[in-house]
């Protein structure tokens, strides 16, 4: 029976089993968002760069492909896939970063906010950045007109690139408790007077306007614009660099700094907590971990104290020769009895192994008392009585009347019982045999394998094994001593 | 210890990364990190999808789980007894569990495996294609304790030790829940099942 199960076992074929295959260019986007811990602006190039690389694959793959229907097909697809690794597309927004912040700027752009910048939008043309640092990636190739930028010292225009822009000064110089897009379009209204800005560009082109200036500014390139103007500052390096000495030494407002400052305490306040956070998760696993394995250790030296009672046929054949009956039955519960989650716990078992216990000892309970209860209530003449004195009492009551009234009959059924288990004799019938002890003895010495059946029914074999011989396993153990070896036959 | 007498996993163990690679992983060298992404992209995301179904939030999780790999990646011991595959295999599944802990996960359907009709006729192809929708139905039945059980020693080849080790359960556990995710699977797809 065990064998067939195991033998189907190994049929198991789970093949046809569908996963899920990875996308294309899963790696790159882990590594960006890997990068995009560290350095953001990096992680977004890096992303530009490999969809661009994507875009050429594909252009070169539809030159040769003729099937025009499916190369389109598969564009939508790979946008569909883009849109969704850019998530959520956000047509309004309004943002102050308190720590590093990755937004979506409606359908084609996102943004990487530095703490203490602030961002909002309305539409792809309605970006306002009041101040702080942000680094921005516009896709060209998704459909919409301007992308503009407002910022106090002046707007950058956009078609599709990677390019910062920073913002120093004091946006509410301008007069106004809020700023919005319109003020700024309006023509700096004096505000870029004491704001500072800062545009490098990473890939493509931008343009960046104030008042009627206009200023191109090309990848590789950056420029620095206020309310006097606009002009450009060399490299992008070279330029924030000068910027930034530029922004410390005049426009840097102490309130803004001070926020800037309080943002970041934050941010690292934060971060610190979630690392204590995930430590107390670890050590929480870490303390389960052990808990467990002790628990186990301790099942494991169990097996070597209840070992006694997992006999074999030598052993039997041992016990046989004066008689003695050793047996090991499952515990009588009571009635509704189901093990509890430590009890499971201790045993190793599952929490929904707790029927499969639960049932294999009410059928033992049931087997067992099939056979002696008939027995004891034959002494006793009342089977009401049975009951009441329960299982043990009726086993010695048992073995008691059949000492009383034949002991020699009574050691000689013990033998029997003992040689019938080391296979020195064919297994009786328990129906037929008509000795009490030799039936009731041969019922309990089998309960341990039957009990063990049952559970591997469900746990398998080797599990069900275990699970018998294991120390918070309830088991009572019991040994009887036999009558002495038969005496010589006399000749 | 070892799993005797099963069906070698679906998944198979393809040939380790070179040392050099590793060693990169733990420096953090993103080159060779890509590589490691590129290596064992399908046994997560295999993984995964087997444990919490089909769906665009596969890839989500694929990512963070590499994302953990890369952070944990300079205290992982490559002279030690744990497997790289094991220990990616169990972040993986980890990851997998808190999910299913946290919400109901949302499931798309099964899209069509691409290699179910490789090499096969169409109508051998259609048989594989049903007995697949309705296995991937079926161990969605399955408690996620068991199935994860049954993911990670039949799919991906762990050994029982490393799968009491991924799922931080004791090992007679491991077989309780492989024994019984098995007869189910057995069970319920007895009519199914194509047998030899």
């Amino acid at each position: 029976m065990e064998d067939d199960a195991m033998e189907d076992d190994a049929k198991l074929d789970l093949e046809a089993w569908t996963a899920q295959e990875p996308p294309r260019g899963f790696a790159d986007r882990v590594l960006t968002r890997i990068e995009a811990e560290k350095d953001p602006k990096r992680a977004l190039a890096r992303t530009a760069t490999a969809e661009i690389s994507m875009a050429s694959r594909r252009r070169r793959g539809l030159r040769r492909a003729a099937w025009i229907g499916g190369a389109v097909t598969s564009l939508a697809l790979a946008a569909a896939v883009a849109l969704f690794v850019h998530g959520r597309v956000d047509a309004r927004g309004d943002v102050v970063a308190e720590r590093r912040t990755e937004v979506s700027v409606g359908s084609r752009a996102r943004a990487v906010l530095e703490p203490g910048a602030t961002l909002k939008w309305n539409d792809e043309d309605d970006v306002v950045q009041e101040r702080g640092d942000v680094f921005y990636r516009v896709e060209r190739s998704k459909p919409g007109g301007r992308f503009v930028v407002h910022t106090p010292a002046g707007d950058v225009e956009v078609r599709g690139t990677c390019f910062v822009v920073k913002v120093r000064g004091n946006a509410s110089n301008h007069g106004k408790s809020e700023m919005n897009a319109r003020d700024l379009k309006s023509g700096a209204l004096g505000a870029g007077a004491t704001a500072l800005a800062f545009v490098a560009v990473y890939e493509g082109k931008v343009a960046v306007s104030h008042a009627n200036e206009r200023v191109e500014v090309a990848a590789g390139e950056s420029a620095r614009f206020d309310g006097r103007g606009v002009s450009k500052s060399g490299t992008p390096s070279e330029g924030e660099r000068a910027f930034d000495q530029e922004a410390t030494a005049s426009v840097r407002d102490p309130l803004s700094a001070a926020n800037e400052n309080l943002v970041s305490q934050i941010g690292e306040y934060r971060r610190r907590l979630e690392n204590i956070v995930a430590q107390k998760a670890e050590l929480e696993a870490t303390l389960k971990n052990t808990e467990q394995k002790l628990a186990l250790r301790t099942g494991d030296a169990s097996v070597d104290s209840k070992a006694e009672f997992d006999l074999g046929a030598d052993d039997w054949k041992t016990l046989a020769k004066d008689g003695t009956v050793k047996f090991m039955i499952p515990c009588t519960q009571p009635p509704n009895w189901s093990p509890s989650r430590a009890q499971l716990d201790r045993l190793a078992l599952a929490p929904d192994d707790a029927n499969t216990l639960k049932d294999a000892y009410a059928k033992s309970a049931a087997r067992l008392a099939s056979v002696v209860s008939p027995l004891c209530a034959q002494i006793l003449g009342n089977a009401d009585l049975v009951d009441k004195i329960g299982m043990n009492t009726c086993v010695h009551l048992v073995v008691d009347q059949a000492y009383g009234k034949d002991k020699a009959a009574a050691g000689e059924a013990m033998r029997e019982v003992g040689e019938m288990r080391a296979g020195m004799r064919s297994a009786f019938d328990p129906n037929v045999a008509d000795h009490p002890i030799a039936k009731m003895f041969f019922a309990m010495t089998g309960e341990t394998k039957a009990f063990e059946n049952d559970l591997a029914a469900s746990l398998g074999p080797e599990e069900a094994h275990r699970v018998v011989f294991a120390e918070g396993m309830c088991m009572g153990r019991s040994t009887f001593g036999g009558a002495g070896p038969r005496e010589p036959t006399k000749e | 210890m070892a799993n005797p007498g099963l069906h070698a996993p679906i998944e198979r163990r393809a040939p380790s990364l070179e040392v050099s690679v590793l060693e990169g992983c733990r420096a953090q060298d993103p080159k060779a990190f890509r590589a490691f992404v590129v290596r064992y992209q399908r046994p997560v995301f295999a993984l995964l999808s087997r444990m919490l179904g089909h769906g665009p939030e596969i890839e989500d999780l694929a990512q963070e789980t590499f994302v953990r790999a890369y952070r944990a990646f300079p205290e992982f011991d490559l002279d030690g007894a744990a497997k790289v595959s094991t220990w990616l295999l169990t972040i993986a599944t980890r990851l997998a569990l808190d999910t299913r802990k946290k919400k109901r996960f949302e499931r798309a359907d099964v899209e069509e495996a691409d290699d179910a009709t490789t090499g096969s006729t169409p109508e051998i192809a259609l048989e594989r294609r049903q007995l697949g929708r309705a296995m991937t139905a079926f161990a969605m039945t399955l408690p996620d304790e068991q199935r994860a059980v049954l993911v990670l020693v039949e799919c991906h080849g762990l050994s029982l030790a490393e799968a009491a080790e991924a799922l931080e359960i004791p090992e007679n556990t491991v077989k309780t829940r492989l024994f019984r995710a098995r007869e189910k699977m057995r069970t319920g797809l007895a009519n199914e099942w194509r047998r030899p």
